[in-house]
């Protein structure tokens, strides 16, 4: 078993879309403070080592307020390529206030408000908790420029995650594998690709692959008497970080896999289970208008699969004593994720939107 | 100014009726669905780029919804037009003899990834207010001495509306770092050793193609970022377009599907230029098996096998790479491959 490092994600946020976000501060949010929905997507291939969320312009971004009531589901997905991060902007009129607000809290609040959403029924929303992200923002207008600061939480857990690397994948394995994914991506009928997914791995020559979800678990999982040992769960990785071909090494893995294991811990109740994880590392997508992918098959063979054992719910409560009064039910969590500067240092970035909204610098340019 | 001409675009774009004839070969044009059979085929073959919806109320009935226009991003540009064609004026003098006009943009092409190094030290680096950044020359870059001061900006106090934000250090908040053991921080094992650091930021551009109805073709729409990731200006782009262009063919515009002012390439002559090179293109195809040439059907079937639609973006592409050499995106595809089949 070797320890295992997570791969942060890193932000890059288009220039239209900060524009776009200018202009509804004037126009529509003006002075409120409340969180805003919007998304980001993550492409499951990138182009660089480390996995991006990226904010785009051009309202694909759905960055919606409640004036426009517009709901961000109406926004249609270009394809069924990328996944979509839900998330919370949180802009500020001052700099001080920007600076002043307990970001730990409101990321751990951002998080655990949709993770530990009590009701059985609320399985999607807790899923989607799993990958959400929240977006500061001070917007200084008069000198059109932006602060801006992500958080993409994580539930920490107190013991170390450890991994054991499986053999990878025969190129016969991984065809099949990949051709379940395709059909997989074919069935979808939201119109974004999911993270997460669950497939039984008993007949290794028959793949059917699922949405992970507490009914296609507990579907599955009957047809194996109640045990996860067959069961296979996956997640698309889009972190490249070191192709190293050693078999041994537990390579670093994409930063969504530390919430599938609480997932998995606190909501699936397999704390204390070994289970199988997935890395899914595509190298390409095909065409969702093939039925079936070309056997060709690409040399490389970059998925990776784990053996881990799950951390028990109590690893994630770092409650000191039973002495504290229940009273706010976060209390024991711990959440991490903001995004590090440029510099390496956890503080916000910002951007310079002049040449886009300065209207004299705008007027010199025309002319 | 460039809002004004973008209304005045979308109401010539509105009463110009909707191309339904292919006419690809004939005139270098295309209709959406043609365009749409393209843009897949670019997304298929290259992945880097994608379709996007836009904002919905920007929306093209003309085009499928989620695609609307073809997007790729932080497309990398090391080197400014300026530096490259100084360049290729110097070898033109120095190859006195038999300058072949053929070859020698060729020659000054490799040659310059061979400087590429080089030339990144001999010209000046602009930070977003256009100021130049000092940069260490290469006989001081070993002294340690001179580190701190070598990345600053010189115009720091200049016009002192960036002092607020200069210093980031005030904002940064140690309290945040939780003790996350298991996180892989890259940036701060780069920023730790960040004099050996041998990766070199550039400028990197998001290019998008659109579909102009009135033209018929494609036009390609780019807004840059500097090295510090921020936003460049318009004369800033313009560095980066070959300057017979600059201005002229290529303009600020607003874009039809996303906020901001985008450097644009004017499609008027995009639709004759491509159909000279898809002219050249058939011409040096060997002709078909029964080579009846001059009349009529011989070059029916001529047209018959020139290149797909699918073909137009690639293209397309290579012929506006001419214009904005410098700009490094992808259109790896063997474009003359294809002629011959």
């Amino acid at each position: 078993m070797d320890p295992v490092k997570f791969v942060p994600f890193s932000s890059t946020v288009d220039s239209p879309f900060w524009v776009e976000y200018c202009h509804l501060k004037l126009e529509d949010i003006q002075l409120s403070e409340d969180a805003i929905s919007m998304q980001a997507q993550v492409q499951p291939i990138s182009s660089s080592n480390v996995a991006r969320l990226q904010c785009l312009g051009g309202g694909s971004n759905s960055l919606t307020h409640s004036v426009r009531k517009l709901t961000p589901t109406a926004v249609q997905r270009s394809s069924v390529d990328k996944m979509i991060f839900q998330g919370n902007l949180v802009g500020f009129n001052t700099l001080e206030t920007f600076s002043k607000v307990d970001k730990n809290k409101l990321l751990k609040e951002h998080f655990l408000k949709g993770f530990l959403s009590s009701e059985e029924a609320n399985d999607e929303q807790i899923l989607k908790s799993l990958t959400s992200f929240i977006l500061l923002t001070f917007p200084d207008l008069k000198q059109h420029k932006v602060l801006y600061w992500f958080g993409i939480p994580a539930l920490m857990s107190k013991t170390k995650l450890q991994a054991k690397r499986l053999p990878s994948f025969s190129s016969e394995e991984q065809l099949v594998l990949e051709q379940a994914f395709h059909s997989f991506r074919r069935e979808q009928e939201s119109n974004q690709l999911p993270t997460f997914f669950v497939f039984s791995n008993q007949d290794p020559s028959d793949i059917v692959i699922h949405p992970l979800s507490k009914d296609s678990f507990s579907k599955l999982s009957k047809d194996h008497d109640g045990s996860a040992e067959q069961l296979v769960f996956g997640f698309v990785d889009s972190t490249t970080v070191t192709t190293d071909t050693t078999q041994q090494v537990v390579p670093p893995m994409g930063w969504p896999l530390r919430n599938l294991l609480a997932y998995l811990s606190i909501h699936l109740n397999l704390g204390g289970s070994t289970i199988s994880i997935l890395s899914f590392r595509p190298n390409r997508l095909h065409r969702l208008v093939d039925e079936t992918i070309p056997s060709v098959n690409s040399s490389s063979n970059n998925h990776i699969q784990l053996q881990m054992a799950v951390p028990n719910k109590e690893d994630y409560s770092f409650e000191q004593n039973n002495t504290s009064d229940n009273n706010n039910p976060y209390d024991k969590y711990k959440v991490v994720g903001w995004e590090l500067n440029a510099r390496g240092k956890p503080g916000p970035r910002w951007v310079n939107l002049k040449p886009l909204l300065d209207k004299n610098h705008l007027a010199i340019q025309a002319a | 100014m460039s809002s004004l001409l973008g209304s005045l675009r979308s109401a010539r774009e509105w009463a110009m009726p909707t191309l339904k004839k292919s006419a690809f070969l004939e005139q270098g044009v295309l209709t959406p669905e043609e365009f749409v059979q393209a843009g897949d085929e670019l997304v298929y073959k290259c992945p880097t780029w994608t379709w996007e919806a836009g904002d919905e109320s920007k929306r093209k009935s003309y085009l499928p919804a989620d695609k609307q226009y073809l997007v790729t991003r932080q497309v990398p540009c090391q080197n400014r037009v300026s530096a490259m064609e100084s360049d290729m004026l110097m070898e033109q003098a120095e190859g006195g003899d038999g300058d072949d006009d053929d070859d020698w943009l060729v020659s000054t092409i490799i040659q310059r990834t061979e400087k590429a190094l080089n030339l990144e030290d001999e010209f000046d680096m602009l930070d977003e207010d256009g100021e130049v950044i000092e940069k260490p020359t290469p006989d001081t870059a070993g002294g340690e001495n001179d580190k701190s001061e070598a990345p600053t900006t010189t115009d720091a106090d200049g016009d002192g509306d960036d002092d607020e934000y200069a210093d980031m250090d005030a904002f940064e908040d140690d309290n945040i770092l939780e003790d996350d053991a298991a996180a892989v921080t890259p940036a701060q094992q780069q920023a730790d050793k960040d004099d050996e650091d041998h990766t070199i930021k550039v400028r990197t551009y998001d290019l998008s193609i659109t579909y102009d109805k009135y033209y018929q073709t494609p036009r390609v729409w780019m807004i840059g970022r500097n090295t510090q990731d921020q936003p460049l200006t318009g004369e800033e782009m313009m560095e980066d377009v070959i300057s017979d262009y600059a201005n002229k063919t290529v303009t600020m515009e607003s874009h039809p599907h996303v906020s901001g002012p985008h450097a644009s390439i004017h499609p008027c002559q995009h639709g004759k230029v491509m159909k000279a090179i898809v002219r050249n293109l058939m011409k040096n195809t060997p002709p078909p098996a029964e080579t009846t040439e001059g009349d009529v059907d011989g070059e029916e079937a001529a047209m018959n096998n020139g290149p797909s639609v699918e073909m137009y973006l690639f293209i397309f592409l290579k012929f506006v790479s001419s214009m904005i050499p410098t700009i490094n995106y992808d259109f790896t595809m063997e474009v003359t491959a294809n002629t011959s089949k």
